[in-house]
């Protein structure tokens, strides 16, 4: 679970930099992907104080890190620049006005009880209630048998912690303001928490090892239900239904009541009469030591006919079980009506065959059928929201009430819908929710839906059908550890742009800054962020503890912990060992071979390859690497006898862009010129990234000694060849090839190349070739689009020779800050230290994300 | 059993229906239209209508699923944009082309 505001803070020394006020710089790109996880962090009050308090000490000026002497190791690296740096003290310790991190969350010990009133404010923290009331512990005291409740509950109390205690009264609480929803049909995560096991029979039994789970189904849901509690009326909401679940928790907590008694009582029984909900104000927070009374919590319908037997232990259903035997056979029902269709040996089966046949059909037989019988039998159509009949077989369109003078006719009161697959009561005149058919339901949908998947082989309904839809938008159910995390962090959070949350140095383990500059770029990749911070990795490695990807989740999380401390990847060191040999050991290494190495591993390591086995088709390869970060590099070859062009895409990562001034370099431009394309400096005789781009886009004559067999004229011909992008990944690299090694010199290039904060790929598209041809390289005024536009997020620069130096990097944060890592220091940098500096290493990250619908698009058309 | 009040508009739009329900295109038809209708924020524009105006006019209580299909049947419909329409559409075309015999 990446819930980043549960990380409890350590020792928390202050982050070594100050914010000053945001600059107004052209905004980076703040579209992204993924679920935004930020509103949870950060402090509002203690953030803007700090924030305050330091603008005015203003201690911070730039460049005040750099501390410690930097002795490079000395030896000869094979390729590239290399950078390295024997590990410094610990910078953190720098002194610094915070007094303390503006982030701070530590679980803390017994919560205090909320205050929640019957009919009172709901927690801002709460989950979105879920669709249907979740069952929240409630007291199942109606099943046992009275006598011996009481030894009950005093044996249940004294096994319990105070902690439980604690949360017991803080759902003891949510339950009086909420409903009772019978904790009978315990949900998919089926925790059932007993101090001690209690049996129907009323003993406890010794609890047994670790398993005291709790089941927090805090049902804080939205005010409507809590009405439906107070006014006790005819609706097809869901009956609490009793359930011998928990014996035990209902006696020291129990269910809250729709009535707010002060004991808690429990949901009604069939065997109970119907008594009216206790209106006492007042909540019980002791434990009970006294027999309760049970009036019915919910007087909405008249005493059901529920033919509920006796209480005794039956196996419980649900993962996890065993504390407890419980029959979770019948669940809360949706409406009296429901209830009475539940009674029948196997109106399970029944349903399901329903939904089977008439609803998510699986089988091409059961299509049929459905193609052929599933219309109106009054009026033929199969539209108008068509309801099948739960007790006969029967169709009526529900617009034209067809399905209506059939209920009334037949008394049928029940019917599903055959395109959601809701359950509809006609004497309650609306859908009701019942808990087991909902189970049923969801089951059988899913069940098609996998299969629907798991059968399509059209490559392009792909990207939409897989996975199943229910998996890839689900509905937020809370689940119990993150109750629990709400109730521990009720107050919200919202992350101000002082806040120096996803800053963090990373250590130097031994001339390893070739490491953390590429870390630092990676980990402010917005897209990327959004990602590993939504959780959204899933693990297919056969042995976690090697998976890239999983390391790359837990750096995310550390980095973004608000623990201002530098991080000392070892970890992440080890697994770039194990994976990538060719950079293991203590050399100094190419930032840019590290950056492919890591993209490459965690690449495989999305699929579970874990030693590249598997054959990479990186155009369907959907990964989260390749969605961000592949491009197609389009190499068009021109015969120059037929003229005929010869196209192939290549993917690739990144675009390594040659120099002026080294060997292999042919610049026909003289620099400078039109460098205004992307609004880089005008200082004339300044190399501009445009004009490197430009180079690297030009038509190239392959010379007569490099002739290439044309198809067409099927002999060799001189050819000219033209490299341009097909596609544009989400987030650009730009290398510059500053590291020469060629027979006459090795050395670096650290000639300046001007690269602007914003840039617009256009003009180096495919698409683009021919007004390049007619001489035009300027983007056409008023060119609508923006979908290739790019804003600069990181850059990576060596400082030093090819035989060793040292890397450090400029990261973008929160739009419009800069900051200079340089690993374990961190400090404010200007946009003018960022585009003074040589340059090495570009990233840039598109300012507007295409939908995936659009993608698909893409994809298709490349095919033909 | 069926008493045959279609003309001749809605027997073809029946028979298509039937052929999209057998070979499960109407399935798969379903979860793209709702995938596009995720992304592209339908969905939420929706749902936040149907907050603000429906359930704060009837009250929580009182909303029934009729009252909402009612109400928010004809603006769901006219805020589908054009792109999915086309989309659904391209690929019905497609499918009936395949299946020419219809």
């Amino acid at each position: 679970m990446a819930l980043l505001c549960l990380v409890p803070s350590d020792a928390a020394p202050p982050p070594p930099f100050l914010p000053p006020p945001p600059r107004p710089l052209a905004p980076c790109c703040s579209a992204s992907v993924g679920p935004e996880v930020q509103p949870l962090w950060g402090s509002r009050g203690r953030g803007e104080e700090q924030a305050r308090r330091l603008r005015s000490a203003d201690q911070w000026a730039k460049g005040r890190a750099f501390s410690g002497s930097r002795a490079w190791l000395q030896e000869r690296p094979p390729l590239g620049g290399f950078g390295g740096r024997i590990p410094e003290a610990s910078p953190a310790s720098a002194a610094a006005s915070f007094s303390e991190s503006p982030f701070r969350v530590r679980l803390p010990p017994p919560p205090p009880p909320r205050t929640l009133r019957p009919g009172g404010d709901t927690p801002v923290c709460v989950a979105p209630a879920p669709p249907r009331p979740v069952a929240a512990r409630t007291r199942r005291s109606g099943e046992e048998p009275q006598p011996g409740e009481a030894e009950e509950v005093e044996e249940a109390e004294t096994a319990e912690t105070a902690a439980e205690k604690a949360e017991r009264k803080v759902e003891t609480e949510a339950k009086v303001e909420g409903k009772v929803e019978a904790a009978e049909k315990v949900d998919a995560t089926g925790k059932v928490e007993a101090a001690g096991k209690v049996d129907a029979t009323g003993k406890v039994e010794p609890e047994e090892g670790p398993g005291r789970r709790l089941e927090l189904k805090l049902e804080l849901e939205s005010e409507p239900a809590r009405e439906a509690e107070q006014e006790p009326k005819e609706e097809p909401k869901p009956e609490p239904e009793p359930e011998d679940e928990n014996p035990a928790r209902s006696c020291g907590s129990g269910g809250g009541g729709g009535g707010n008694s002060e004991e808690v009582p429990p949901p009604s029984l069939p065997s109970d009469p119907p008594q009216p909900p206790d209106p006492s104000p007042r909540r019980s927070r002791a434990p009970r030591r006294r027999p309760r009374p049970r009036p019915q919590t919910r007087v909405r319908t008249p005493p059901q006919p529920r033919p509920r037997p006796p209480p005794r232990p039956r196996p419980r259903r649900g993962p996890g079980g065993g504390c407890l035997e419980v029959d979770f056979a019948v669940g809360p029902p949706g409406c009296s009506h429901v209830n009475s269709f539940k009674v029948g040996e196997n109106w399970r089966q029944g349903l399901r065959v329903i939904y089977q046949c008439f609803v998510w059909c699986r089988t091409p037989e059961t299509r049929k059928s459905k193609a052929k019988s599933c219309i109106c039998h009054v009026c033929g159509t199969h539209l108008n929201r068509l309801h099948s009949c739960l007790s006969c077989v029967f169709f009526g369109c529900f617009t034209e009430k067809h399905i209506h003078e059939h209920a009334q006719a037949k008394q049928h009161n029940l019917a599903v819908d055959l395109y959601y697959g809701g359950i509809y009561c006609f004497m309650c005149k609306d859908y009701v929710y019942d808990k087991d058919i909902e189970q049923i339901a969801k089951e059988e949908q899913g069940e098609a839906l996998r299969l629907q998947a798991s059968t399509s082989t059209d490559v392009s309904y792909q990207p939409c059908s897989v996975p199943g839809l229910g998996e890839k938008y689900p509905t937020w159910e809370t689940t119990k550890p993150e109750l629990e995390l709400l109730g521990h962090n009720p107050r919200r959070r919202r992350i101000a742009s002082s806040f120096t949350i996803g800053l963090r140095g990373l250590i130097n383990l031994g001339n390893t800054c070739f490491m953390n500059c590429i870390v630092q770029a990676l980990t402010h990749t917005p897209i990327l962020r959004d990602f590993f911070l939504s959780d959204r990795h899933r693990c297919e490695m056969p042995s976690p503890e090697l998976c890239l990807v999983c390391e790359m989740s837990s750096l995310f999380r550390e980095l973004y912990s608000g623990n201002p401390s530098p991080h000392v990847p070892y970890k992440l060191l080890h697994l770039v060992w194990i994976h990538a040999r060719h950079l293991a050991g203590y050399r100094q290494q190419d930032a840019h071979e590290f950056l492919i190495a890591a993209l490459d591993v965690l690449h495989r390591h999305c699929k579970g390859d874990e030693v590249g086995k598997a054959a990479n088709n990186p155009n369907h390869c959907n990964c989260i690497i390749d969605q961000i970060f592949t491009g197609g590099l389009q190499s068009d070859v021109t015969c120059q006898a037929c003229h005929g062009v010869s196209t192939t895409i290549d993917p690739c990562w990144d675009i390594s862009l040659d120099l002026p001034g080294s060997c292999a370099s042919f610049w026909p431009m003289s620099p400078g010129r039109e460098s205004s394309v992307n609004g880089e400096s005008h200082v004339p005789g300044t190399t501009t990234l445009t004009d490197c781009l430009r180079r690297f886009t030009r038509p190239e004559h392959l010379g007569s000694s490099a002739k290439i067999k044309c198809g067409s004229c099927q002999s060799y011909q001189e050819s000219t060849k033209q490299l341009t992008m097909n596609k544009l990944p989400v987030v650009a690299c730009f290398h510059f090839k500053r590291f020469e090694h060629s027979a006459k010199q090795r050395r670096k290039i650290t000639t300046y190349i001007s690269f602007p904060l914003e840039l617009d790929m256009t003009p180096f598209m495919a698409s683009s070739k021919e007004s390049r041809l007619n001489g035009q390289l300027q983007l056409p005024t008023g060119s609508g689009t923006d979908e290739n536009k790019y804003s600069l997020f990181a850059v990576v620069n060596h400082q030093g020779t090819l035989e060793s130096g040292h890397y450090t990097s400029f990261i973008r944060h929160h739009k419009n800050q800069w900051f200079k890592c340089d690993d374990a220091v961190i400090t404010k940098a200007s946009i003018k230290d960022v585009l003074d500096s040589e340059g090495y290493l570009l990233f840039y990250h598109k300012q507007v994300l295409e939908h995936e619908s659009e993608k698909v698009k893409e994809m298709n058309t490349q095919a033909y | 059993m069926v008493v045959s009040k279609m003309n001749k508009d809605a027997q073809m739009r029946a028979a298509i229906n039937q052929k999209l329900i057998e070979t499960g295109e109407r399935e798969r038809l379903k979860e793209l239209l709702r995938a596009k209708l995720i992304e592209c924020g339908w969905k939420d524009q929706l749902k936040a209508h149907c907050k603000e105006e429906v359930i704060k006019e009837k009250g929580l209580e009182h909303v029934t699923v009729d009252d909402l299909v009612a109400e928010i049947t004809p603006k769901g419909r006219a805020l589908v944009p054009d792109s999915v329409k086309k989309e659904l559409l391209q690929r019905i075309r497609t499918f009936l082309a395949q299946h020419a015999s219809l």
